[in-house]
């Protein structure tokens, strides 16, 4: 294929003034979810979803993926200045952003997180590039039985790598797979769980289950905490104080180049998304690092390489995504929702059949990126004053665009109490400690699942062995196991080292 | 030092999901047919599936549990705010029209967080109100109308 005439179709797809407007609304409406505490890219994602409707598929991954990113952007705004995380992937840049503020120096780590995400995002992308149809072509060389067992890899390297226990991540996957067989079978159209609802016929739409699990419980979530009310001065985000000085650059470009290997790494990997590389970055850098005993108090590498993995790691995320169909984590998920309602079926073949979509994304990050670079730079002060919104004001307004937003999809006031039966769902599982996100995940690949392990059954005239006789398939099975056991074993060790630290008697 | 100890709420999720698991399970194989191993039925996924969840759910009793923080009083009562919100929203929209279900939706929730401040809740209900008109049903055309009543 020819790499060059692909990147010039993405270009001039992703350069249409449509796709240039969507663009930059998601970049802003990410860096605005980012910076305020309180709203995670999921939650920005899920409400955000019904816009898609009103566009093009490629407009509307063009502007999802622009929130996603930009939340990563924005987060670290938060971090620095008040040392709360805007989201979960910037929480290690409060280590050594909120020190950098306390000596007076927030306008250099405000900017060096800006050019550290760029640099960051820019090393993904090219990964992205280059990476993406060639494994799209190894994809569109699986049967059924290879499709199902590495969805079966995909769901339990999600559901177990990153949650606090393995079993409650998987028992949550398979709960997800269940609630997507609602509705009508796609072989016999026999309707199955929808108890006399012909609404839910044709399944429960996914923006509902978005929106409730992961809206509506984010707001419950934040409801009777403490208020967090707060003062900004303005003057301190002057140009002048923004720069940072020769040193600083000097310390920044290792990190950053490290900050991106490890950070694509950990976003290509399912399981393993934003939040994790920036752990990993922070604490490779201190290793590296010939004075560790600087780290906490304020020391430059310790912002700029957490915040070049996450971006690098956000915009990495989209290669098993677009390329396989596997989503790494539950915005990807989210990703391949929005495909699936305009009628695309996420896999390999998307790359091939949908080159407009593919490389209209991929060049709309480019695009995106300057535009956050611009967003930030100049605009740091205005961002600083979003934090001041507050909390009584913001969650009204969120339940607000919920509820219009699930019910515009449809017209149709049944998905607004959907999203309450969600919602209530999704507080039950907070309080009870059983995850929302490997839930989704189960729910958007549940129809792909079963439709491949039917058909693999039927290729192999009913013998279950297929699936662990064709060498692809088993090794597709061998290392979900190996997954699992690895993350019961760490599973065990941190329940081991907490119980010897905990001083409470039971 | 017990072998391992059940927390109440550990025993509730593994009961709901262990309930869930076997209603499936059994709807699945009554009632929308396995199939045949060479040709499965529309009843054999989710059979399958249900079968797994009951097998969970009797692994998560013994598995370790951290109970997370219970929400207070007053958490209780914000929670309950927003879902009566959301309901009366839900079910005043074509009733009684967008306004007054937009007006009830950040009336009924504010109460979550009180204090209540009657004038800033009424001019953020005001306004949410009007950008709803003005995108929503007058620049997507969504078949609403601002009131419907008589």
């Amino acid at each position: 294929m020819d790499f060059l005439s692909n990147v010039t179709l993405g270009l001039q797809v992703a350069a249409s003034p449509e796709n240039l407007l969507f663009c930059f609304l998601g970049v802003l409406l990410g860096t605005l979810v980012g910076t305020l505490p309180g709203i995670g890219a999921l939650a920005g994602v899920s409400l955000l979803l019904p816009v898609t409707f009103y566009v093009e598929p490629t407009t509307a991954l063009v502007m999802l993926a622009g929130i996603y990113y930009g939340v990563t952007y924005g987060g670290s705004t938060a971090a620095i200045l008040l040392n709360l995380p805007g989201s979960s992937a910037a929480a290690v840049t409060c280590l050594d952003g909120y020190p950098m503020a306390q000596q007076g120096r927030a306008g250099v780590a405000l900017f060096m997180t800006t050019i550290a995400s760029f640099v960051g995002g820019t090393f993904a992308i090219i990964l992205l590039m280059v990476f993406t149809p060639v494994l799209a072509r190894v994809g569109l060389s699986f049967g059924p039985a290879e499709y199902a067992s590495l969805v079966v890899l995909g769901l339990i390297a999600a559901s177990t790598i990153s949650s606090g226990s393995p079993v409650r991540g998987i028992a949550m996957v398979v709960l997800g797979l269940l609630i997507g067989t609602v509705g009508s079978d796609f072989e016999t159209g026999r309707l199955r769980f929808t108890f006399g609802y012909l609404e839910v016929a044709e399944g429960i739409s996914f923006v509902a289950i978005a929106m409730g699990l992961f809206g509506v419980s984010e707001v419950l979530n934040n409801i009777g905490v403490a208020n967090r009310t707060t003062t900004v001065s303005k003057d301190e985000y002057s140009w002048r104080k923004l720069y940072p000085n020769r040193e600083d650059w000097r310390a920044s470009w290792g990190p950053m180049w490290r900050g991106s290997v490890l950070g694509s790494a950990f976003g290509i990997l399912p399981g393993t998304g934003a939040s994790i590389a920036s752990f990993i970055a922070y604490a490779f850098e201190k290793r590296w690092s010939r004075d560790p005993d600087r780290f906490g108090k304020g020391a430059i590498e310790g912002v700029v390489a957490p915040e070049t993995a996450n971006n690098a790691a956000a915009q990495a995320a989209f290669i098993p995504t677009l390329s396989l169909g596997i989503p790494g984590d539950a915005v990807m998920a989210l990703m391949l929702g929005a495909l699936i309602i305009h009628g695309i079926t996420p896999g390999p073949q998307v790359v091939t059949n949908h080159p407009e979509l593919f490389w209209g994304l991929v060049m709309s990050f480019w695009i995106g990126n300057i535009f956050l670079v611009i967003l930030h730079l100049p605009l740091i002060g205005v961002w600083v004053r979003i934090l001041l919104v507050p909390y009584k004001y913001l969650y009204p307004s969120m339940l607000f665009f919920i509820c219009i937003g699930v019910y515009s999809v449809n017209n149709s006031p049944f998905d607004v109490l959907l999203v309450l039966l969600f919602g209530m769902l999704g507080y039950a599982m907070l309080k009870l400690d059983l995850p929302a996100a490997p839930l989704l995940l189960g729910v958007v690949l549940s129809p792909i699942l079963e439709n491949n392990l039917r058909r693999a059954m039927l290729i192999s005239s009913g013998d279950p062995m297929t699936f662990v006789e064709r060498p692809i398939s088993a090794g597709f099975l061998v290392a979900a196991v190996l997954v699992l056991l690895m993350s019961l074993r760490s599973f065990r060790r941190n329940k081991r080292l907490a119980d010897g630290l905990s001083v409470e008697p039971d | 030092m017990q072998l391992f100890s059940v927390n109440p709420l550990q025993a509730l999720s593994s009961a709901a999901l262990f309930a869930v698991g076997a209603g499936a399970a059994f709807v699945g194989a009554s009632r929308y047919g396995l199939g045949e191993i060479f040709h499965l039925g529309a009843g054999a996924f989710p059979f399958l599936l249900g079968l797994l969840l009951m097998a969970l759910s009797l692994v998560m009793l013994v598995a370790g549990f951290a109970p997370p923080p219970q929400p207070n009083r007053r958490q209780w009562l914000g929670a309950l705010a927003v879902f009566c919100a959301i309901a009366v929203f839900g079910l005043s929209l074509d009733t009684l029209g967008l306004v007054p279900a937009v007006f009830a939706l950040v009336l009924i929730s504010r109460l979550a967080e009180p204090p209540f401040e009657p004038a800033g809740t009424f001019g953020l209900a005001a306004g949410l109100s009007a950008l709803a008109y003005f995108v929503f049903v007058f620049g997507l055309r969504m078949p609403l109308e601002a009131f419907t009543w008589p």
